[in-house]
């Protein structure tokens, strides 16, 4: 596999990893603030 | 929802466009393919600061404390987007010339901005009252992007006179880009702004919580 | 109207006045602000010896002396308000821009009178010539000018906050480095002994800088004073 391939699959790798991250913390925050709200 | 996986799908598109369309610039070879990150985060960063004057001088006006926070988060994604930068640039920078650092005017310009930032927050830490420091790191954001104008323009042209130009100013007013670059550039440049705008949010309404907690 | 421009001027010419006083007295931030340029010069001085210098270089280090003395003693027109508790009546006896434009001239006479030993020394220590001593001059005015425009409000930012020692020089860099890249710049042409036509740029923009540096300052003073 080119070193080019490689590398363009990588960059996708890391940029699903932080998409992921930033999803995660969305959904915490959406969940925090329906709770406060009930609360 | 659904605009954040048209977010994910958008950027592993650029992602992939950008390593797959033959390089940029064929005479600085593949790593300039790193240009189609490098100047859309750079991008982002000088908007973040633009954002942090703007919220700056609403809560001088308005005494909000609001406009603060956003002021804030703007600076501390700015601060992000602009280590990204730097370190991108200075990658860019040793493949290509061989030193990570040259100090030409777009280096120095960025530094500057990294400076900034890092001084904001240092005072920002150094004050206790929430008014206080919401004014006086407002009043030294304002100096600051005030400052930064005379940054652009003096260090090219004092510099430029001094230094041969680096190709990377000619790569970026290279608006003759063939149309894949073109679009690929600014589809990048555009999920990056979303990025930020994704990525303000989230602070703000962390930001938000944080404060309704402190009153219970 | 007129009456109020009159009394604002004057306040204003008070104020200078009385911190020239209560300077003079003490002698407190002269003192630092001369013992650290001093010393610096001698440590520079010493330290190069007999080697010769490039315009470059010595224009850059007289900046550089400039600059640090500055900091050390810039800040302490506001400092020393706020540790003496006189602060608070100030404000209640000043209008807001009539202490700006006090302190400002307050740093700019004490950034002067420095200048006029410290200059002078450096050019005998460095075995420099001024070969055109009218952009020198001019280099050397505007600077002071905008250096102190950009510094008097920082130096008040800072002095509401715990002040660190280096929180003032963290700050200043980022905001002052456009006036020292054109003062050294400037200084280097007229030392090389350039025609004032070839400083015109680094002139114009010291010209701006001060200008663009005094009215900001002077519209954010308020807002931070009254803190």
């Amino acid at each position: 596999m080119s070193s080019n391939l490689t590398a363009m699959i990588v960059t996708l790798i890391i940029w699903i990893g932080v998409f992921l991250y930033l999803l995660r913390l969305d959904r915490k925050v959406s969940r925090l603030e329906k709770n406060s709200k009930h609360a | 929802m659904f605009w954040k996986v048209v977010l994910l799908i958008w950027m592993s598109a650029v992602i992939a466009a950008a390593f797959l369309l033959p390089a940029p610039q064929s005479q600085l070879g593949p790593a300039s393919r790193i240009f189609f990150f490098h100047v859309p985060v750079a991008w982002v960063a000088v908007l973040a600061f633009l954002l942090s004057f703007v919220f700056s001088i609403m809560y001088l006006k308005t005494r909000k404390l609001d406009y603060d926070a956003k002021a804030s988060t703007s600076s501390r994604l700015g601060l992000l987007f602009v280590i990204l930068a730097t370190i991108s640039g200075s990658i860019f920078a040793k493949s290509t010339w061989g030193s990570f650092w040259n100090w030409d005017p777009r280096e120095t310009s960025i530094f500057i901005l990294l400076l900034i930032y890092g001084a904001y927050f240092a005072l920002r830490s150094a004050v206790e009252s929430r008014e206080r420091r919401a004014a006086l790191s407002s009043a030294y954001a304002i100096m600051a992007f005030v400052a930064v104008p005379f940054l652009v323009f003096v260090v090219p042209r004092v510099y430029l006179s001094l230094h041969p130009t680096t190709s990377v100013i000619d790569v970026r007013l290279q608006m003759q880009m063939p149309p894949a670059i073109l679009i690929t550039f600014l589809a990048s440049l555009l999920g990056f702004t979303f990025l930020f705008i994704w990525m303000f949010n989230l602070e703000r309404r962390i930001n938000i919580l944080a404060a309704r907690q402190k009153e219970v | 109207m007129q009456i109020r421009k009159f009394t604002w001027a004057t306040k204003s010419a008070w104020l200078l006045a009385k911190e020239l006083k209560s300077e003079f007295r003490t002698r407190y931030a002269l003192n630092a602000v001369f013992m650290f340029a001093l010393t610096t010069l001698a440590v520079t001085s010493f330290s190069i010896g007999a080697f010769a210098l490039t315009p470059r270089i010595v224009s850059s280090l007289l900046w550089l002396v400039i600059f640090f003395s500055s900091l050390s003693g810039l800040a302490q027109v506001f400092v020393k308000e706020e540790e003496a508790k006189t602060a608070s009546l100030l404000r209640l006896v000043a209008a807001p821009d009539t202490v700006f434009l006090g302190k400002l001239l307050f740093n700019l006479a004490l950034l002067l009178m420095l200048e006029l030993i410290v200059v002078p020394l450096f050019m005998v220590w460095m075995n420099v010539s001024i070969l055109n001593l009218g952009l020198f001059l001019s280099v050397l005015l505007l600077g002071t000018l905008g250096l102190v425009c950009a510094t008097t409000i920082l130096a008040v930012i800072v002095s509401k906050a715990r002040a660190k020692g280096s929180l003032f020089a963290v700050l200043s860099f980022p905001v002052l480095l456009p006036l020292l890249i054109a003062s050294i710049d400037g200084t280097r042409l007229s030392l090389e002994g350039q025609e004032f036509a070839a400083g015109w740029g680094d002139i114009r923009l010291l010209v701006s800088y001060l200008v663009v540096m005094f009215v900001a300052s002077f519209l954010l003073f308020d807002s931070v004073w009254s803190e």
